[in-house]
């Protein structure tokens, strides 16, 4: 697999304050990232160091294959674009006169695209409107045009629907599944909005303490939280003979304890487990979301 | 490099506090003029071209960069848009220089129009335009180099520092303190070594003597003084604005190690400083 970011064991200190404590992370190509994990556990302080604000105080990162530390990274910064925590716009601007401002920076000949930009972000109508007259949902809309500007590969957003109201919501994740779709831009973004990120994200990173706790697919993440039965028996081997039997999905758990995958007859299944000397201890039904898996890894003590 | 200064101009040029700057300084030409009609009467042709009052600008010139750059360069942090500029992949030593030049040429565009209004206003009471111009050369170099070490020093704190407000009022507070060093330095530098002191004899006649003022400065307790006279930017300014500079030379070799000092200071302090 194609990564477009990749950290190695990166920390950073702010006096005896450790932010990041040796972070491991690989963003794939294309992919949109999730990156969850909990007040101060260290996602803006990582995004600070790839976008280029901070340095690390040890470890490293590299970024379209090349290391943070090489003369050319610049080339590499030139693919990326970002909104790190508040948008980055003048606020005695219009939206217009921002991007102007960001095309000039970016040394862009012409302003042609402005227009199809805006409207791209949806503030095609905001005329000579200044920004510090936007709502938050247009100052975060302006951000991520600016972020576009340069035509990027891979886009950073720092916890990009915080304070939106759900209309604003739904718009940025369009936006971005568009972005991403349309566009094949990798996308990082940091979010304490699980609910949200679950409808967008292609692979998770889970951070706690600064440190990576687990990187895992969608894929993975909705077979990890797929409805199951979770059965306690006297003896998971037979479960297993009787399951293997029938053909069916699951998950031996302990000696004791195995989740079950599809539908099938409670009352079959107890008779059969019956004949082969096996009791049902105890059956729940499971149907773990986003949320709960982060509740149960972070808050779990014992990591991967 | 170009890339950020294009852009900076580009924000310069629409910004009205620029413009409200440049008011304000032909408004402080203007009262310097309305001092030399009302000095000379206004159809009265008797000054010469270096009598005008060109280079004054030099003593407020500081103060009023400390607030326009500032401000300008601290919106660059208070609003996020220097990030823009660095992830994006400019070098900060490019977006510290580009910040530097920006921050000298807004200092000689409000020196300009101070000038041109003076220059342009005077003519009216002017017997001639003959002047020293070599000395005028002299004080347009000092100004130009008086404006650049200003403008690096303010550049070095509006960089180093991202609080806004609080660089506005440091730089302006420290600004109008070494202006007032400047004046008493100025004033213990240009004691006289005696004074004339009326003496009643016992003959009941008053005779007049010559005594040492002890408040004269001599040896190492005045070259220090002299030091910090051609050293300070607010004096440089007093100096240039009276068309009085007895160490010229001395005077531009401390602005350009002031320059250089404060800029690889600031270039060494930025390229280190984390952004938040």
């Amino acid at each position: 697999m194609d990564y477009c970011l990749i950290t190695n064991d990166l920390k950073k200190s702010y006096g005896h304050f450790t932010a990041l404590n040796g972070l491991t992370m690989k963003v794939p190509k294309g992919s949109i990232y999730g990156f969850v994990g909990k007040n101060g556990a260290g996602k803006t302080t990582l995004i600070r160091l790839i976008c280029g604000l901070q340095q690390p105080t040890a470890g490293d990162y590299t970024m379209y294959g090349r290391k943070h530390t090489a003369k050319d990274i610049v080339k590499s910064r030139r693919r990326m674009g970002a909104v790190v925590e508040t948008p980055s716009i003048y606020l005695d601007l219009t939206a217009e006169e921002n991007l102007r401002d960001q095309y000039r920076v970016l040394g862009l000949p012409s302003f042609d695209n402005i227009p199809e930009l805006l409207q791209f972000v949806g503030l095609a109508d905001t005329g000579k409107k200044k920004a510090k007259n936007f709502s938050l949902g247009m100052r975060q809309r302006l951000g991520i045009a600016i972020a576009l500007a340069g035509d990027p590969d891979f886009l950073v957003l720092d916890e990009p629907i915080n304070g939106l109201d759900p209309q604003g919501i739904i718009e940025m994740r369009e936006l971005l599944l568009k972005l991403n779709k349309e566009q094949q831009i990798t996308i990082l973004i940091s979010s304490h909005i699980l609910d949200e990120l679950s409808r967008l994200a292609t692979h998770y990173g889970f951070v706690d303490h600064g440190q990576m706790v687990k990187e895992i697919s969608a894929a993975e993440l909705e077979a990890a939280c797929r409805k199951c039965i979770r059965l306690q028996v006297s003896d998971a081997g037979a479960l297993a003979r009787v399951l293997d039997h029938r053909g069916m999905e699951y998950t031996i758990r302990s000696e004791h304890e195995a989740d079950v995958f599809g539908k099938f007859s409670v009352t079959d299944l107890t008779m059969e487990l019956a004949k082969n000397n096996c009791e049902v201890l105890s059956m729940s039904e499971r149907d773990e979301s986003l949320e709960s898996y982060f509740i149960a890894l972070i808050g779990g003590g014992q990591h991967e | 490099m170009n890339k950020l200064l294009s852009a900076h101009f580009s924000r310069l040029w629409k910004s009205k506090t620029l413009l409200l700057y440049v008011a304000g300084m032909m408004l402080f030409a203007g009262v310097m003029l309305f001092n030399i009609y009302r000095g000379t009467g206004l159809y009265e042709t008797s000054l010469q071209f270096n009598d005008l009052p060109i280079f004054v600008f030099n003593i407020f010139i500081g103060g009023v960069l400390a607030a326009f750059v500032s401000l300008f360069l601290g919106t660059e942090y208070s609003d996020g848009t220097m990030c823009n500029k660095l992830i994006v992949g400019h070098r900060r030593s490019d977006l510290y220089l580009s910040n530097l030049f920006s921050s000298f040429v807004v200092g000689l565009i409000l020196a300009i129009v101070y000038v041109v209004v003076v220059i342009v206003g005077g003519i009216p009471v002017l017997a001639s335009f003959e002047a020293d111009w070599k000395m005028i050369l002299l004080l347009l170099i000092s100004s130009v180099l008086l404006i650049l070490v200003y403008a690096s020093i303010y550049t070095m704190v509006s960089m180093l520092f991202q609080n806004k407000a609080a660089v506005a009022v440091t730089t302006l507070i420290a600004f109008f303190v070494l202006l007032m060093v400047a004046t008493q330095l100025q004033s213990r530098l240009s004691a006289e070594e005696f004074y004339t002191s009326d003496t009643l004899t016992d003959a009941g006649e008053y005779v007049q003597e010559s005594v040492a003022n002890p408040n004269y400065l001599r040896g190492t307790e005045r070259a220090v003084y002299q030091f910090f006279y051609d050293f300070l930017p607010t004096s440089q300014a007093n100096q240039i604005a009276m068309s009085n500079m007895a160490n010229l030379v001395q005077m531009w070799i401390y602005s350009l190690a002031i320059t250089v000092m404060t800029t690889v200071i600031g270039l060494l302090g930025f390229r280190k400083k984390d952004i938040k």
